[in-house]
């Protein structure tokens, strides 16, 4: 019986057309499904890297009514003011480093970015100053906001 | 006779570099296999403190860790300085010098992760610096940053990485590259040695918050990205290295002498930046 090759055109589609067709198909629903899977993955790494908590929140005494009085939070600093209490991010806002306290300011231990006591930015890398955070009165606790949309 | 004599010892010489990165990095594995057991990523530090100062022979194994990958990665790093000076990237197959090169950036990462699972102080900020720099790659900068370094404190993500994906492609790549699997007996004398002595002289500490003037530096492979950035947006972060390397692996197909001299002259000027970024943060500490 004779076999049909390769390029076989009786039937208008030879076998190499079939198999092109084919592997062209599974080509395009792989890139289809690995598409889904890299924007499922990054949605979902997306998702994880907003998890985690989200305020901080001390006791009020020593704070209240003592002008100046500081207390430092994971990555926080919440002072009292004669305005009321105010609180500054300690993440630098050049690539996220921990600054620490100075006695006049704040200083960036990885590249050296300078802040002022308000947190204002005075020299280094650092595209702009500390960031605000706000602060609520709840009971005798003060609350520290330190992401966006947290409690 | 003489010559051909003359000729056996010269490749064993010129290969020494490349047994001795082998041999290095079968200690890391071997060593890294047993400190594995007593690590912890939700505490890492807690978990290396406890490791030297409450295990018998802890911080010896975790120094000869250390100590066996930075010998892997400087005898790498000689080893292609070697091949390159004698111009031997040509007489390797295209694919097997781009699978060489890329083991460079997987030993640089998995000695940065190695750094990262400190979890100290100049670890943190490493991690938050690098964490920065993967955030800018456009599209997929921040699922980059979560993959690889994790988020919040918990370090076991990192720890992940270090082994099952930079230590995995060592180990797979390296031994196909050098089409053996263990390195000769004189080298891996050599690397458990070198390894040993340095390990039980020189410990390596772990570090807390830094007082008013000292800076955090991170692992020295990255102390001249940590001094570049200091001037340059943290884009050129990755896009510095990336160039190095894509240059590097282009280097077998560029023919033309005044090519070659030329991309040569490029990561020359490079590696002088990297060097002079390194200097800037050993010297006075603030880029």
């Amino acid at each position: 019986m004779e076999r049909p090759s390769k390029n076989d055109d009786r039937t208008g589609v030879g076998s190499s057309g079939r198999r092109a067709f084919l592997g062209g198909a599974v080509v395009w629903a792989a890139s289809a499904v690995a598409a889904g899977a890299i924007g499922a993955m990054v949605t979902a790494f997306r998702a994880l890297g907003r998890r985690g908590t989200s305020a901080w929140e001390t006791d009020g005494a020593g704070l209240d009514g003592v002008i100046g009085a500081e207390r430092l939070g994971p990555g926080v600093l919440l002072r009292s003011t004669a305005e009321g209490p105010r609180a500054w991010s300690l993440r630098c806002p050049h690539l996220g480093c921990t600054v620490i306290r100075t006695a006049d300011g704040f200083r960036c231990p990885c590249h050296g970015s300078r802040f002022d006591d308000q947190g204002n930015r005075l020299e280094g890398p650092a595209p702009e100053g500390l960031a605000p955070l706000p602060v609520q009165r709840v009971g005798t606790r003060w609350r520290v906001r330190t992401r966006e949309g947290g409690a | 006779m003489s010559g051909s004599r003359l000729g056996g010892v010269g490749a064993w010489i010129q290969g020494a570099w490349g047994r001795g990165a082998l041999a290095f990095l079968w200690m890391a594995v071997l060593s890294g296999v047993a400190l594995a057991p007593f690590w912890r990523g939700g505490q890492a530090r807690e978990s290396l403190e406890l490791l030297d100062g409450g295990l018998p022979w802890g911080w010896w194994i975790r120094g000869l860790h250390v100590w066996s990958a930075e010998g892997a990665l400087v005898c790498t790093l000689l080893h292609s300085l070697d091949i390159v000076a004698r111009r031997g990237e040509g007489r390797i197959p295209p694919g097997a010098w781009t699978r060489s090169v890329l083991l460079l950036p997987a030993m640089v990462a998995a000695m940065a992760s190695g750094f990262l699972m400190r979890g100290d102080a100049s670890a943190r900020a490493a991690r938050e610096v690098l964490r920065g720099v993967l955030a800018t790659i456009p599209a997929l900068g921040e699922f980059l940053a979560t993959m690889l370094l994790g988020t919040d404190g918990d370090l076991t993500v990192v720890g992940l990485q270090h082994a099952g994906l930079w230590t995995l492609v060592l180990v797979v790549v390296t031994p196909e590259h050098a089409r053996r699997t263990w390195s000769d007996g004189s080298a891996l004398a050599f690397a458990l040695c070198l390894s040993a002595a340095l390990a039980g002289l020189s410990s390596r500490p772990l570090d807390g918050l830094p007082v008013d003037g000292e800076v955090l530096r991170g692992p020295w492979v990255l102390w001249g990205l940590q001094g570049l950035l200091g001037r340059l947006p943290a884009w050129t972060g990755w896009a510095l290295p990336i160039l190095g390397v894509g240059g590097l692996a282009l280097l077998p197909r560029v023919r033309r002498p005044w090519a070659r001299r030329g991309l040569l002259l490029a990561l020359g000027l490079l590696v002088l930046a990297w060097i002079a970024g390194s200097l800037e943060v050993v010297g006075d500490g603030t880029p």
